[in-house]
């Protein structure tokens, strides 16, 4: 992930041509528009869902698709359809939470790194080394298994691991924008060393962190769903999609079905995500070239005489 | 290399040593039982040393380990290092199982993706891709187990120890894999398929498949290796959560077992092996790239 995205380091179209571009990427505008549709049901969740989530309905346990209960009922005779759009505040609350500390955290320390050098940056990578060597689920996990399963520590541990490749994008982003002549200009204006870095530095490397932070959304969602499915996480019985799931498990001979939306709706939700993050990057890409559309019969990008078409720098990741 | 070990070394003593709940107390009564005495603990507190300032207390704790000492489960009284030593083999048999799986499904379809890039293949892998790093492994392991193993009954779902009770974890964790080395091989053969040396093969006259497979492939590699190596942690998060659901007793199940209890003991044994495993792993991926690129030396040589 890190290669593709810090490819696209360096001269960043203006925001007016990225959005041009993105508007023409279909599966990215798919992403977008599902996005728009959690965030709203995020929001207004508990005025769109047709019962309450926590009410159980003893008569109806198990129950399959009907009009009361569009998606079924659970095993204690919950609405599954309510409690998968009040699930939808907890899962993207906790991931944006998360990745906006980690990108806050990440800003920080790889703007300080790169731009200082030396020492400080050698102590802070090295920190950021023996934090990778940790994977942030299991990072996560351990900071459970000390303070107790809650959502909470999900977030605080996934947080305190996530920050890491921010930093270093940031550091990588710093390194090759602070030798550029405008840099030295601000410089001979008498900038101080936070004004060039939060005023001249940082804006150049906002492109590749917004690709990543909307990736990582994604993948904050998966890991804190993982969490609360091994029962590390949300606990009963609050609705969350994985707590969803780790309960649906018990029932999967007698009603798979229970299992299939809350699955169903983490797969959507993350691979929204991923298409809109993926979409970002090819358009802030400074090579962009569009989508190639190849006439039949010529399928292979054999060089045929003419200008050599660079796939490269068009191709997704 | 080393600085990342002993950092690794401090991170897993210093989060369990800091943990809340006094672990002289938990010692104490994992030895003495219910009916503590104050005494008790103090003594106990006294003899394990709890007392020490902290570096004193790592120091300690470090020349244990390094003498292969993890220390005694606190739930079960065992030695941690051979419930890990025991454990091991099942994790690493899935992620080496995993790893063999994704590169046998994601490098032909990344090759074909990219020698065809725009067709419909390319178009299929692409997509497959996309869905393979989006499905939950927890939501995809439940549905193969639902499949496979409850309806048409043709896999055990649960347990450890014929190659039949491997089957589903590792096409759980060896296709979400296989999604992202698709992904990687087709962005590294499509950078490789326009460098001048592939085009001097064609022109002397070489088969396309010669081309690919013996010219362009062998370069394509290197950032393939490379992900896979930084996907062992990936890997890894997954296990914890594939061995849960199919019983596979490596350590990802001895992990979050561990939680459940609050065998701080096992918890640190777990973490420390985790991140010595990764840093390895990482280890032997730089090393390998001399073996895939002759113009990376390492040492004085070139």
């Amino acid at each position: 992930m890190h290669d593709a995205i810090t490819r696209i380091i360096g001269d960043t179209a203006p925001l007016a041509r990225i959005l041009h571009r993105l508007s023409h990427d279909r599966m990215a505008m798919l992403g977008a528009a599902i996005i728009v549709l959690l965030v709203i049901i995020a929001m207004f969740g508990p005025w769109l869902a047709p019962n309450e989530p926590l009410q159980q309905h003893p008569e109806l346990r198990l129950a399959s698709p009907q009009a009361q209960f569009p998606l079924g009922t659970d095993q204690l005779g919950r609405c599954v359809l309510s409690r998968l759009l009040y699930g939808t505040r907890t899962s993207l609350g906790v991931a944006v939470v998360v990745v906006s500390f980690a990108v806050l955290i990440g800003i920080l320390v790889g703007l300080i790194s790169g731009y200082f050098g030396g020492v400080v940056d050698e102590a802070l990578m090295r920190g950021v080394d023996v934090l990778l060597s940790f994977p942030g689920i299991i990072f996560a996990l351990v900071i459970v298994g000390i303070l107790g399963p809650s959502l909470f520590n999900v977030i605080l541990g996934l947080a305190l691991v996530h920050w890491t490749g921010y930093a270093r994008l940031v550091r990588a982003s710093v390194l090759a924008v602070k030798e550029r002549p405008f840099i030295e200009a601000a410089r001979a204006a008498g900038a101080g060393h936070r004004r060039i870095m939060f005023r001249h530095i940082l804006p150049q490397c906002l492109g590749p962190v917004l690709v990543m932070a909307t990736l990582g959304v994604g993948h904050i969602i998966l890991a804190a769903a993982a969490m609360s499915f091994l029962g590390l996480g949300a606990q009963p019985p609050t609705p969350e999609w994985g707590a969803m799931l780790n309960q649906a498990r018990d029932f999967m001979r007698v009603a798979p079905l229970l299992m299939v939306f809350p699955g169903l709706t983490i797969m959507i939700t993350v691979l929204s995500f991923n298409l809109l993050g993926d979409g970002l990057q090819d358009a802030l890409d400074p090579h962009y070239l569009p989508v190639p559309v190849r006439r039949a019969g010529r399928p292979s990008p054999k060089w045929t005489g003419g200008t050599p078409v660079l796939p490269s720098q068009s191709g997704r990741e | 290399m080393a600085v990342v070990v002993f950092g690794a070394t401090v991170l897993a003593f210093v989060l369990i040593d800091q943990a809340p709940g006094d672990p002289g107390r938990l010692i104490a009564f994992a030895r003495y039982g219910e009916e503590l005495t104050a005494e008790q603990i103090e003594a106990v507190r006294r003899s394990e040393g709890f007392d020490a300032p902290l570096p004193v207390r790592y120091v300690r704790w470090l020349g244990h380990v390094l003498r292969g000492d993890l220390g005694r489960s606190l739930a079960t009284g065992n030695s941690v290092a051979a419930e890990i030593v025991q454990r091991a083999p099942a994790t690493l048999a899935l992620a080496g199982a995993s790893v063999a799986l994704a590169l046998l499904i994601g490098l032909p379809l990344g090759i074909v993706a990219a020698v065809r890039r725009g067709t419909w293949l390319d178009a299929l892998g692409r997509t497959t891709a996309m869905l393979g790093v989006s499905v939950p492994n927890f939501w995809l392991a439940l549905l193969l187990l639902l499949l496979f193993a409850l309806v048409l009954g043709w896999l055990p779902s649960f347990g450890y120890g014929t190659l039949a009770h491997l089957v589903l974890p590792v096409v759980t964790l060896g296709t979400a894999m296989a999604a992202l080395t698709t992904r990687i091989t087709r962005s590294s053969m499509l950078d490789v398929l326009c460098e001048d040396y592939v085009r001097t093969a064609r022109a002397k006259g070489l088969t396309e498949q010669a081309v690919i497979l013996k010219h362009a492939l062998r370069n394509a590699l290197i950032p393939v290796v490379t992900v896979s190596g930084l996907q062992f942690g990936r890997l890894l998060e997954g296990a914890v959560v594939v061995e849960s659901i199919f019983g596979w007793p490596g350590l990802g199940r001895l992990l979050v077992k561990a939680i459940f209890a609050r065998d701080y003991a096992i918890l640190q044994g777990c973490i420390l092996v985790i991140a010595l495993l990764i840093v390895l792993v990482n280890f032997l991926v730089d090393i390998s790239y001399a073996s895939l690129d002759p113009r990376i030396r390492y040492g004085q040589r070139g």
